[in-house]
């Protein structure tokens, strides 16, 4: 019974450390109908910017720098590299994973690949919950990611700009016809994408410690959980986050920590074949 | 459709690629990694750039055969080319089979998640404890009967990826080839025209996996090793994509021309410096060419062939000749 309860909590904990990652890769993804692969690669860059500032600016000081500077530099990056060729979704990914490469190397060159650095918690120590002892920084960092998708579900549900957003990957050309600014509220999106990236960064690198190639595993989860939920879908990413995040641990726990990939991806492939749409997602336009 | 002239192109294609084999015979294991790398590149450039589907799984083809052949030389001690000629068999079916009604069920971004997704899955599988009485695990099989860097090696290698290319161009310019080329932009107009367009992309894939598997089971047997880094991993596959890509995505020449400069680049780079500052130079380079050319490298010797066409042998500019 206690497995389960382990499975359970520390489930839904990291499924907000996921979901938070993920939800801005997935409106990006669902707004521009394509797959931006250097956006987990700004996960990296992020905890590394954590890590170095936080001589400089304290704790507190280098989390909020941090997570308002990669929301301009998703910004920045959305207006010189994809905005040009953002109608088409091919040359996105090709250039993407290209700029995704040369920004690890980067990394990988300044500070080395093999080194591994650990970001201070805000907050330290273990609580119990339900017999679980659990990291209070773990613990924040699930909140702190609830709270934000459910911000964003009621964002894009009881908003017009929310609905915009949702409303866009169905239709462009019928979007442009009724006055919506794709750019503006693509630009937007990457801006708040970014944010979240930031806050994700800073949670997952304490967690998993930050090395030049943190960034792979959170790609290929922000991949799963974006085409598991459905593309551009608020209520879709959190099905799939806590589905990808409950059965990870399940399988660590119960089953083998070794063929987790395998399980969960497996199963993945499985629901997107039999429902290509995703649990919640939309027909893109 | 001009059979000879297409003829004559991969002619000369080969002949180029042997000199380029003479001219650098005390560097023979990069050029064969070069022409590995181009058979996997020139492949996967087949079905994606012409079906349409971004097709991020193409490694389940080279990773099959390889591991296939490996399999059966290890553990049942097979002739050498037995091995091979179950490895591709199996690589190729195996792989048509799971992807094939993938790609007729899903389009679009999906269809390149779920590919991305199989191989990662795959990998992970391969390497784990479960999977180690028949893959090796994560140390793979290994010593397996293999090749070496020989001029003949070298010289038959380019051989098959020129057959494979000149197959490939004839049946991009079949009515097959036709019918993909249109229903690629305009798949409705095609279906409401009775025809599945899915039949022709699937033969599309099926050839694509078949030129992916031999050279799965050639590169895992020249590397004396099946282990997942030549074989399922997704490096390898965004290694084969940036090759394509830099090369001209268009283009099967194109993808010769991206993984020879790459493996080549590498070659030069590698006296000089360590691995990340190479990709960082290969990548940055690559990320410049395609914004730049975003036809790939191609695009460049295509415009300069017509100049010389123009002015020495006055003929008039063609189109450039995507095959």
């Amino acid at each position: 019974m206690h497995s389960v309860i382990y499975v359970i909590i520390y489930g839904i904990i990291f499924a907000s450390l996921y979901g938070i990652m993920t939800v801005g890769f997935s409106l990006i993804c669902g707004l521009g109908g394509f797959f931006d692969i250097t956006l987990p690669a700004y996960l990296m860059v992020g905890a590394f910017a954590i890590v170095k500032l936080d001589p400089y600016l304290g704790q507190y000081g280098s989390l909020i720098f941090v997570v308002i500077a990669m929301g301009f530099l998703c910004l920045v990056h959305y207006l010189v590299f994809i905005r040009p060729q953002r109608d088409n979704p091919y040359r996105v990914f090709f250039a993407t994973i290209l700029l995704a490469l040369g920004v690890e190397s980067v990394m990988a060159v300044i500070y080395s690949a093999s080194y591994s650095y650990k970001i201070a918690p805000l907050i330290s120590g273990k609580v119990d919950f339900l017999t679980v002892s659990v990291e209070r920084q773990l613990l924040l960092g699930g909140v702190i990611g609830w709270a934000a998708l459910f911000g964003l579900r009621y964002f894009t549900s009881h908003t017009n700009m929310g609905r915009a957003i949702i409303a866009i990957p169905q239709s462009v050309r019928g979007s442009q016809v009724i006055g919506l600014d794709v750019v503006k509220i693509q630009a937007l999106v990457y801006f708040v994408g970014g944010l979240l990236l930031g806050i994700g960064a800073y949670f997952y690198g304490g967690y998993i410690g930050v090395g030049v190639h943190m960034w792979a595993y959170p790609m290929i989860i922000m991949f799963t959980i974006t085409t598991l939920g459905g593309l551009g879908s608020i209520k879709g990413i959190m099905y799939a986050t806590l589905m990808i995040g409950v059965l990870e641990v399940g399988v660590v726990t119960f089953i083998d920590p070794r063929i987790r990939a395998f399980v969960l991806l497996g199963v993945a492939v499985a629901i997107l074949i039999y429902r290509p749409r995703g649990i919640a997602g939309i027909r893109i336009g | 459709m001009n059979v000879s002239r297409d003829l004559y192109k991969w002619i000369a294609t080969l002949v180029v690629l042997i000199l380029v084999a003479v001219v650098l015979q005390d560097r023979l294991s990069f050029v064969i990694t070069a022409t590995l790398f181009a058979i996997f590149a020139m492949s996967w450039s087949f079905f994606t750039s012409f079906s349409g589907y971004l097709n991020l799984g193409h490694v389940i083809f080279i990773g099959l055969a390889g591991y296939t052949s490996a399999a059966l030389n290890f553990h049942l001690g097979w002739p050498l080319w037995l091995c091979m000629v179950v490895g591709v068999a199996v690589g190729t079916g195996g792989g048509w089979l799971y992807l094939n009604p993938i790609h007729r069920r899903i389009t679009g971004l999906s269809f390149e998640m779920v590919s991305f997704l199989s191989i990662v899955a795959i990998s992970n599988l391969v390497v784990s404890s479960y999977a180690r009485p028949l893959t090796g695990g994560d140390i793979g099989l290994s010593p397996i009967d293999g090749f070496f860097s020989t001029m003949g090696f070298a010289v038959a290698l380019a051989v098959i990826l020129c057959v494979a290319g000149f197959f490939f161009t004839l049946y991009l310019k079949s009515d097959s080839g036709k019918i993909i080329d249109f229903a690629r932009e305009n798949a409705s107009i095609v279906k409401s025209a009775g025809t599945d367009p899915h039949r022709y992309t699937g033969r599309l894939l099926l050839l694509s996996g078949l030129v992916g598997s031999i050279g799965g089971v050639l590169y895992v047997h020249y590397s004396g090793a099946a282990v997942v880094s030549n074989t399922f991993a997704l490096a390898l596959m965004i290694r084969i994509i940036v090759m394509a890509v830099i090369g001209g995505r268009f283009s099967l020449r194109g993808a010769i021309l991206g993984a020879y400069l790459v493996v080549f680049l590498g070659m030069q780079l590698v006296q000089y410096m360590d691995a990340y500052k190479q990709f960082l130079i290969i990548y940055g380079l690559g990320f410049i060419i395609y914004f730049v050319l975003p036809r790939g490298l191609i695009s460049v010797f295509e415009a300069l062939w017509n100049w010389l066409s123009r002015r020495v042998f006055r003929t008039h500019a063609q189109a450039p000749d995507t095959q």
